[in-house]
């Protein structure tokens, strides 16, 4: 009886057996092509690398000539510029130019309303001395802007 | 003993021997299917493995000469540096001269062993007005990772009678590049 059943076993675990046995072997995997491939990583990475940290200079950066040109474009006759300072702007303030000069104060108020009327300057300050006339003619202008 | 008990044994120990050779077989089927499971699992892992490798062997082949433009963009040495900011000069007749260039913080570390660092150069030019602005949009355009940082530019009272070289600018510029030279 316990010859019969073994047998009967036997019989039933038989396909399972074939079915592993006889399986087509995996064609063995391709060798991946490792030789290059550590350089070819590095190189992408170091590229990706350089476009992440250069990309925000070449296309953030506005052109500090343009900007100081545009101040200056708005100048109404008479007004006469004998310094410029231009601050880009960076990570803790907006950029920022100043413009000192001598002018009457007529002149110099009909300049700010120019570049305070200017969209692309953000605030146009001027000290109330020069706007009174109390320094001589001489006057400064601040602008600040993301530039 | 009779007969039938002997043949009866014998089955019986028969029977047995099957028994664990049938209990070895499945053991042994189960381990070959586990082995089986491993190696069609780690087949899958070569594959994908060796799939990545051709993409990225691809994309290489694809982007060298873009990698390579962006290298020779990106990789200067200071004294290249220096001499590229004063051609300017020369070009635009304000002589402009690099008086100091300092590391601008520690840089990031590329993979490879490389840094870019950025260093800022001082520099000092003179002329007319339209010959310094002429200066400072050839530095805006350079072929570099350039930034204008300060600009200050003063017309000299002094100069009055020559206009041609009445003014003065000191410019503060960062270029963000590959250096191998310790500022």
């Amino acid at each position: 009886m316990l010859f019969i059943a073994s047998a009967l076993i036997a019989l039933a675990l038989a396909p399972s057996y074939l079915a592993i046995s006889l399986a087509a072997p995996d064609q063995p995997a391709a060798q991946p092509d490792a030789k290059g491939a550590p350089d070819d990583a590095i190189s992408i990475a170091r590229s990706q690398m350089l476009v992440t940290q250069l990309a925000p200079l070449l296309a953030g950066s506005s052109s500090p000539s343009t900007i100081i040109m545009r101040a200056l474009g708005e100048r109404p006759s008479g007004v006469a510029i004998t310094h410029i300072s231009y601050k880009a702007a960076d990570q803790s303030s907006t950029g920022e130019i100043q413009l000192v000069g001598t002018a009457s104060r007529e002149r110099v108020a009909a300049y700010r309303d120019a570049l305070t009327a200017d969209h692309t300057f953000n605030s146009v300050s001027v000290p109330v001395g020069a706007l009174v006339g109390a320094d001589g003619g001489h006057f400064s202008i601040t602008i600040d802007g993301n530039f | 003993m009779p007969r039938f008990a002997y043949l009866s044994w014998v089955s019986l120990a028969a029977s047995v021997a099957l028994l664990g050779a049938l209990i070895y077989g499945a053991l042994s089927i189960q381990s070959s299917a586990l082995d089986r499971a491993n190696e069609i699992a780690q087949s899958a892992q070569e594959s994908d493995k060796s799939a990545y490798n051709e993409r990225l062997h691809s994309l290489a082949a694809e982007t060298k000469d873009e990698r390579a433009q962006l290298d020779t963009f990106a990789h200067m040495d200071i004294v290249t540096l220096v001499q590229m900011l004063e051609d300017v000069g020369k070009k635009t007749g304000t002589g402009a001269q690099v008086s100091d260039a300092s590391a601008a913080g520690n840089g990031v570390a590329l993979p490879g062993g490389e840094n870019l660092q950025p260093v800022v150069f001082t520099l000092s030019a003179k002329g007319s007005f339209q010959q310094l602005m002429r200066a400072v949009s050839l530095y805006e355009r350079l072929p570099l990772a350039v930034h204008i940082d300060d600009l200050d530019i003063e017309h000299d009272p002094d100069t009055d009678t020559a206009p041609a070289t009445g003014w003065h600018m000191t410019a503060r510029i960062r270029v963000t590049s590959v250096t191998q030279t310790s500022l």
